[in-house]
């Protein structure tokens, strides 16, 4: 404070005494929430046309044509459909359940400064009729049952001016590894879309678990990482999976990263991340041309990724 | 399959939760333990700028937010003057009018003896601060409440030393003038 006789300065003073003082605890999670949206904003607007326009020529052609190749007669479909980017949105309720909770960001172990972000569905109980959630305040997922082994996951953007998209995933009930070799790819449909005035875009990974093999852990591995308390990173995480809400309650993943285009793009890339079925039977990799060699399908040695200590999708911020 | 227009109309049944992954990383640890030592006082810094408490605490939300969007600049100096610029630097035009129920529901003093003295001259100032222009008002607040140094205010507010000088002359004359028509600062 300014020493000063100056009566109006003294009164100031005065009134800096009175100002709200002790302790005061902001909405953590509301603002380190708000505070990674202005982040992968400012960094969106900073963002180079052309690495955009590059991410999209590689990432996300790599994406689709991993994912949502042709599928034969008899086996899991997948078909992605994405709205029109001009259709005005269709209106939605922007509340956010409780528990819906704001993400860590992915990083690189050559980027200090990650700007995206990856959420997970979980519902760790079935639901009879459709599986809805928010996801940082400005998506809202919902899976819907279409049959007794299909759902629709619909992914409304329009609270975050994102362009709506959805998927129909379709799968055939007390199928086997056989059912999936050469081609015939197990399906994970994996897509992007983008968020209107801006270069954040909403990268989408939905799956279901192989029905042979007996309660599998879901990893995920990706080329971006998570930092671990020591400071190192990992590239491993374990993803939850939710019943899906259809008369066999197929167990199902769904992703969400939310990013500038070129990181949530490049998320789906090819060999750029890839999902395991860890279970009694050993380790499945769908999507991947030669399911018995994880080499074939990441781009880093297997033997590093597969060692990684896996991260747990969490509720975060943590509760203080 | 189908687009999204016929989906998003259904009534949901049940809300999923939305997880992430990892657990709270450094930079995040960091800034947690930054807001909890510094919200209060930012947020007593806001109070002055805008008069209205709920008014603060939304600025002082917005700058923790937008501090942490740059954490990694912040941090690097003086995370406080980095989050205190960012504050000051907010708009604070809209500055309530009905600053008496404010202030009454603020602090609550009903019950000490010589309560309403000390109100009505905090009243009686912020109607004072009220008449200054935002730019007035920040180099006022930073100068002479939060006692910043003239450079260090030039700096926060990115003008020159000469302008908080002849701002903070100007603003003191305004609010000189309007204590004095009041019956002068109690």
């Amino acid at each position: 404070m300014t020493g000063n006789d100056d009566p109006t300065l003294t009164a100031l003073q005065r009134l800096a005494a009175h100002a709200p003082d002790g302790a005061w605890e902001p909405d953590a999670p509301a603002v380190m929430r708000r505070g990674r949206v202005l982040r992968a904003r400012r960094t969106a607007g900073a963002a180079a046309t052309g690495a955009l326009v590059l991410a999209l020529a590689i990432g996300v052609p790599a994406g689709l044509a991993r994912h949502t190749g042709p599928e034969p007669v008899g086996l899991p479909t997948t078909t992605v459909t994405t709205a029109n980017p001009t259709t005005p949105a269709p209106s939605t309720p922007t509340s956010v359940p409780t528990g819906a909770l704001g993400g860590v960001p992915p990083t690189t172990e050559v980027a200090a400064d990650p700007y995206g972000f990856v959420f997970a569905l979980n519902k760790p109980t079935a639901s009879a009729t459709a599986v809805t959630a928010n996801v940082a305040d400005e998506l809202r997922v919902t899976v819907s049952p279409t049959g007794s082994s299909s759902v629709t996951v619909a992914f409304d953007a329009s609270a975050g001016h994102g362009t709506s998209s959805s998927v129909a995933v379709t799968w055939t009930p007390n199928d086997t590894a056989s059912d999936y070799s050469g081609a015939h790819l197990y399906p994970a449909p994996a897509f992007s879309a983008p968020v209107q005035g801006t270069s954040m875009w909403y990268s989408y990974l939905i799956g279901t678990v192989p029905s042979w093999i007996s309660d599998p852990t879901v990893a995920l591995y990706s080329d971006y990482g998570w930092p671990l308390p020591d400071g190192t990173t990992t590239h491993a995480a374990t993803v939850p999976t939710f019943q899906a809400p259809t008369a066999d309650g197929r167990r199902m993943f769904v992703l969400v990263v939310i990013g500038p285009g070129n990181l949530a793009s490049a998320f789906l890339s090819e060999r750029q991340h890839a999902i395991a079925f860890d279970g009694a039977e050993g380790m499945y990799l769908p999507g991947c041309a030669d399911q018995t060699d994880p080499g074939a399908c990441v781009s880093l040695p297997w033997a590093q990724w597969g060692t990684q200590q896996r991260v747990q999708f969490v509720d975060w911020p943590a509760k203080h | 399959m189908s687009g999204t227009d016929g989906e998003v109309g259904t009534a949901p049944a049940e809300y999923a939760k939305v997880l992430a992954t990892g657990g709270p990383p450094r930079r995040d640890a960091e800034f947690t333990a930054f807001m909890a030592e510094h919200a209060g006082d930012l947020r007593r810094t806001a109070w002055l700028l805008v008069g209205d408490l709920h008014r603060a605490e939304e600025l002082t939300q917005e700058a923790l937010a937008r501090t942490y969007a740059s954490w990694g600049r912040a941090r690097e100096g003086d995370a406080l003057a980095y989050a205190r610029r960012v504050l000051a630097n907010l708009r604070i035009d809209t500055w309530r009018r009905r600053r008496r129920e404010v202030l009454t529901a603020d602090v609550p003093e009903g019950s000490v003896p010589g309560s309403e003295g000390r109100a009505e001259d905090r009243d009686q100032l912020l109607r004072a601060l009220a008449l200054l222009n935002a730019k007035q008002r920040r180099v006022v607040v930073l100068r002479h409440l939060v006692g910043l140094s003239e450079a260090e205010v030039a700096a926060d507010l990115g003008i020159s030393v000469g302008t908080v000088k002849s701002s903070s002359s100007r603003a003191l004359a305004m609010m000189r003038a309007a204590l004095l028509s009041e019956g002068g600062p109690r």
